[in-house]
């Protein structure tokens, strides 16, 4: 579970990820149709074989197509960036991880390949990428809703509360300015858990209501809970001026 | 007399003779039969043979009418004072008028030569195209109208409007005149116009406009004067009467397309400048109940767009306010006695349908707003609430807004009229009618039906049970009104198939003791637990050994009836009657099961103490019941003596300890006179039964829990059907649905919304968090 931590910060590329996708995803195509080839041709062309020669370095013997949270960390160490960094969660988002701290072989051949990345070097060169990624508010919401299958605990249809706030500071944190009053109220109420349409309007709640809340509609079909969260704390700032 | 031919066929040749003709009629003097008729023959030879003849007589004719006109002008001009100068026109008109029906009959020939070749006239005929002969037409006659227009009406259009108008202003100030003058006016304005396209255009540019104008001026003035001088009521009074006046002044003086222009004029000057101040009077009014002047007020602002809605406002606010403040000085009768609380809604509420009535005729928009503000006062919470528990659910407790406790009175008074009380005792069968129809009017604006229907429910329950209905056939009734008035279905249904239970359940009384050797003293009921059971209300009890036989008996009867059913007992349902016997009498009291089993535990010892422990081991009734059942024994409102003394002395249930003691008095007798008397007969049944402890939480609880299923139940309905939907919509079509039960709120909809989608019944759309998309 990722700690506390501020999001990758102001990225200079623009977002031309729906492209890039595109190219990669034809790329994929041609590779799988005429592998072997191409491999001989040129060294530092992607190579599935060397993608998963990579992968099986952070597995051990006993589960040797799942990638494991020693792994994980041996990794994250690799490549340079802390696993509760946001650009973990993309690229996680890439692969299609179902769960958090774990990549299957296919999970991690699939993301990698669509990458074209089977070393260290070539992922660290795509981390610049793959928080660009961040920028555009289309994929955003898709990672933003992939972030809370990932999260969840598979075991519970509703993801628990601490970790929804972790994954809320560490996706929102920086840019929905009323978070922290969010966290307080979450703290203070009876919540236990979030559940997934309460996460899903978290988002669209971030992205259009004002910090003074004068747009917020009560009668809108928001989540009784952002209801709640309003209400609380328009509660709170009315006793703050009114003292 | 006929001259040379030729003469006659060239207008140089006729037209001498023609024109005296022509210059007699104009003046309207006496016209021989053959002069008339000379002047048709002479026309038409001369359109017939002469050429130019046509063109010729029409240039002459016009010299002649204009002279002639000349002189009618200086014969009218010739008057300075205004009306004697109206006097004078109109006379002038109204015969030149008269005669431009007469001259153009001789021209027919003349104008149909003209009409062919329309493009060479030297006025505007072009209309001509169409075969039409009549008067209007006539080109003769245009000539007529269009020279009187241009050489005398244009000049003093100007002084015969003004002193129209004056003549009408001196008639709005009680002066009496000759109307004809200004309708003269006003015709010559029509019938001068030579516009074929609007004959009114003159008229509505001139005439009209200063007749409004006049109107506007005179109102405005007299308005405020009367405003002020008499104020608004008697104001009021003259817009009243000033507009009807007016109105029918119109129909004198004005065309019938000027009527609205008129109307709205003056309702502008009379009503729309003096708004504020008239719908300052409208609350006082309502207030006072003055049906009269709300009548004239509604007459005056309903002719005033958006005149009335200020007025509705006012209505409803007077009826909550005056409603909850009767409600709140009545409070304490009110919350104690159900009958007088829905006599005081229904008093309320005839009042002010009066004053609807009798104010504004039943108008549909004021009954609206009576409607509304009745609604508000029903479903209040000041004086009395119920407080229905808070909703549980795994994210932690609820506050549920509270509801009005008017559904629940008005089952207990159902319950009072429909049960043997002195109440129904004391009515008539028709009253008793009339007031339950009362009842369903109430109800009709109260938003949490369901509570109504759960009590009403619970009472038909008891009564049934405890054959206490006061007439069988009016319980039925019920039922079925509550049917008429839009009451759920299922719900009606099932208390309708309670009847038949009964039914079904006398006819096997009737067999069991028919078979059992054993005295007939009993009764009993086997009914469908689906439509009368409560929920967990069973309660477990040690019965007395008399009536524990009596259950495999009736046990092995049932199963030979009915293979396969199981039979369950509801002994808190059941009761009977003992006997009970000591120094001073015998009593029949009637108990309930509860009670005889605390009754029986001193039938081998009578005069012994036993604690309160022993009573429980001995009856195995839980606590709270035998509390309630001890309670009801050592502390009977209606009873002097009380049938079970105890000790130590306790004021409420809850106090009982395990070592409480309680013995039979041995002194207990019915008082009457305060006499001792030693026979009788009572009932200590009262509200004890069918009311366990529990049931009243769970009542209360299980409504919230029906809502809810109700809501989800709508919403999947809706959306089965809609299958994309938004908010608004979707909470516009709920409320809908379940108006007839109960008012969702908009939070309880939210969250079974979210149940729903976290359900995967339903889901919002991925762009749109107001829309909602159906899933299969």
């Amino acid at each position: 579970m990722p700690r506390a931590k501020r999001r990758a910060d102001v990225l200079p590329m623009p977002p031309a990820d729906e492209g890039h996708r595109q190219a990669s995803k034809r790329q994929r195509q041609s590779y799988t149709s005429s592998s072997s080839r191409r491999n001989s041709k040129a060294d530092d062309a992607f190579s599935s074989k060397r993608c998963i020669m990579w992968f099986k370095r952070y597995t051990t013997m006993d589960d040797p197509d799942t990638l494991g949270p020693d792994g994980m960390e041996r990794f994250c160490q690799e490549i340079g960036v802390e696993p509760e960094n946001v650009v973990m969660l993309v690229l996680a988002y890439k692969m299609g991880a179902r769960q958090m701290g774990f990549f299957t072989q296919s999970e991690w051949l699939k993301g990698l390949t669509d990458l074209q990345c089977d070393t260290i070097a070539k992922v660290q060169s795509k981390l610049d990428y793959l928080r660009t990624l961040l920028n555009d508010s289309n994929t955003f919401k898709s990672i933003y809703r992939y972030a809370y299958d990932f999260a969840r605990d598979k075991d519970q249809r509703s993801m628990d509360i601490d970790t929804a706030k972790a994954m809320l500071q560490l996706l929102l944190g920086k840019h929905w300015i009323l978070y922290a009053h969010f966290a307080q109220f979450v703290d203070q109420s009876k919540y236990k858990v979030i559940n997934k349409d309460q996460w899903s309007n978290i988002l669209e709640f971030s992205r259009t209501i004002n910090t003074d809340l004068s747009n917020y509609d009560v009668d809108g079909a928001w989540p009784v809970m952002l209801d709640e969260f309003v209400e609380w704390l328009r509660h709170q700032r009315n006793g703050g001026s009114t003292s | 007399m006929l001259k040379g031919k030729g003469d006659q066929q060239t207008f140089d040749g006729s037209w001498p003779e023609m024109r005296p003709i022509i210059l007699k009629v104009l003046k309207q003097e006496a016209v021989t039969h053959h002069e008339w008729q000379d002047i048709f023959y002479l026309i038409h030879l001369v359109c017939l043979w002469d050429e130019k003849g046509a063109t010729k007589i029409y240039e002459c004719l016009q010299e002649d009418i204009v002279s002639f006109i000349k002189q009618a002008q200086a014969r009218v001009l010739a008057h300075r004072e205004e009306q004697a100068l109206l006097k004078a026109y109109i006379v002038e008109w109204r015969k030149f008028f008269t005669q431009s029906e007469y001259l153009p009959m001789p021209f027919r020939t003349l104008e149909s030569v003209l009409q062919g070749k329309s493009s060479s006239s030297n006025h505007n005929s072009g209309s001509g195209s169409q075969k039409k002969s009549s008067i209007d037409d006539s080109i003769v006659r245009k000539l007529m109208l269009d020279s009187w227009n241009q050489s005398i009406f244009i000049n003093i259009k100007h002084r015969l409007q003004d002193s129209a108008m004056k003549l009408v202003h001196a008639e709005r100030n009680g002066d009496a005149f000759d109307s004809q003058l200004v309708i003269g006016v006003r015709e010559s304005y029509v019938n001068l116009c030579s516009n074929p396209e609007d004959q009114l255009e003159i008229y509505r540019d001139n005439f009209e406009a200063a007749y409004l104008q006049a109107t506007t001026t005179f109102y405005t003035l007299k308005a405020s004067e009367q405003l002020q001088a008499n104020g608004v009521q008697s104001f009021m009074r003259y817009a009243d009467t000033k507009l009807r006046e007016e109105e029918a002044r119109a129909k004198r003086y004005l065309e019938p397309s000027s009527f609205n222009a008129l109307t709205q004029c003056c309702v502008s000057v009379l009503i729309c400048d003096h708004l504020p101040t008239l719908l300052a009077e409208c609350a006082p009014l309502i207030k006072a109940g003055e049906t009269e002047r709300l009548q004239l007020m509604f007459r005056l602002l309903d002719r005033v767009p958006g005149g009335v809605e200020p007025m509705l406002r006012d209505l409803e606010n007077h009826i909550v306010s005056a409603g909850l403040a009767d409600m709140v000085a009545a409070a304490d009768i009110i919350t104690q006695d159900s009958e007088k609380y829905v006599e005081r809604l229904l008093e309320l509420f005839r009042r002010f349908s009066n004053l609807v009535r009798e104010a504004v005729n039943d108008d549909p928009r004021f009954l609206t707003a009576r409607d509304k503000a009745f609604k508000t006062v029903v479903n209040d919470t000041t004086v009395f609430k119920l407080e229905l528990p808070t909703a549980t659910t795994a994210r932690g407790t609820k506050v549920t807004a509270p509801e009005s406790k008017c559904p629940e009175l008005l089952a207990n008074y159902c319950d009072m009229l429909l049960r043997r009380t002195p109440l129904s005792k004391r009515l008539t069968s028709d009253q008793i009618e009339s007031r339950l129809r009362d009842v369903l009017l109430v109800l009709k604006y109260v938003s949490n039906k369901d509570v109504f229907m759960r009590y009403h429910k619970a009472h038909l329950t008891r009564r049934l049970i405890l054959d206490s209905s006061a007439d069988s056939e009016k319980e039925e009734d019920m039922v079925e009104w509550l049917r008429e008035v839009g009451m759920p279905a299922d719900y009606v249904n099932k208390l309708a198939r309670m009847f038949q239970d009964i039914k079904v359940s006398e006819d096997l009384n009737a067999q069991f003791r028919s078979s059992t050797t054993r005295h007939d003293a009993i009764n009993i009921k086997i009914l469908n637990a689906g439509a009368w059971a409560r929920g967990s209300e069973r309660v477990s009890v040690s019965l007395p050994v008399e009536l524990e036989d009596y259950i495999p008996e009736v046990e092995e009867f049932y199963k030979k009836k009915h293979s396969g059913r199981k039979l369950q007992w509801y002994h808190h349902m059941s009761n009977g009657t003992i006997t009970f016997a000591n120094d001073v009498g015998r009593f029949d009291l009637d108990v309930t099961t509860f009670q005889m089993a605390v009754l029986f535990a001193w039938n081998q010892r009578p005069f012994e103490k036993v604690s309160y422990e022993n009573l429980r081991l001995a009856t195995e009734l839980p606590d709270p019941e035998l509390r309630r059942t001890l309670w009801s024994l050592v502390a009977f409102p209606k009873l002097k003596r009380q049938l079970l003394l105890h000790e130590p002395a306790v004021t409420a249930p809850k106090d009982f300890t395990e070592n409480t003691l309680f013995w039979v008095n041995q002194e207990f007798a019915l008082i009457k006179n305060n006499r001792p008397q030693r026979r009788g007969k009572i009932n200590m049944i009262g509200r004890l039964q069918l009311s366990t402890e529990r049931s009243q939480q769970e009542d209360n609880q299980s409504i919230v829990q029906l809502r809810i299923l109700r809501t989800q139940e709508a919403i999947i309905k809706i959306m089965k059907m809609r299958k994309r939907l938004n908010n608004a919509a979707l909470q516009a079509e709920l409320i809908d649905i379940l108006k007839n039960m109960f008012l969702p709120s908009k939070k309880m909809i939210k969250e079974q919304l979210e149940w729903l989608i976290e359900h995967k019944y339903m889901r919002r759309d991925d762009d749109d968090i107001n829309t909602f998309i159906y899933m299969a």
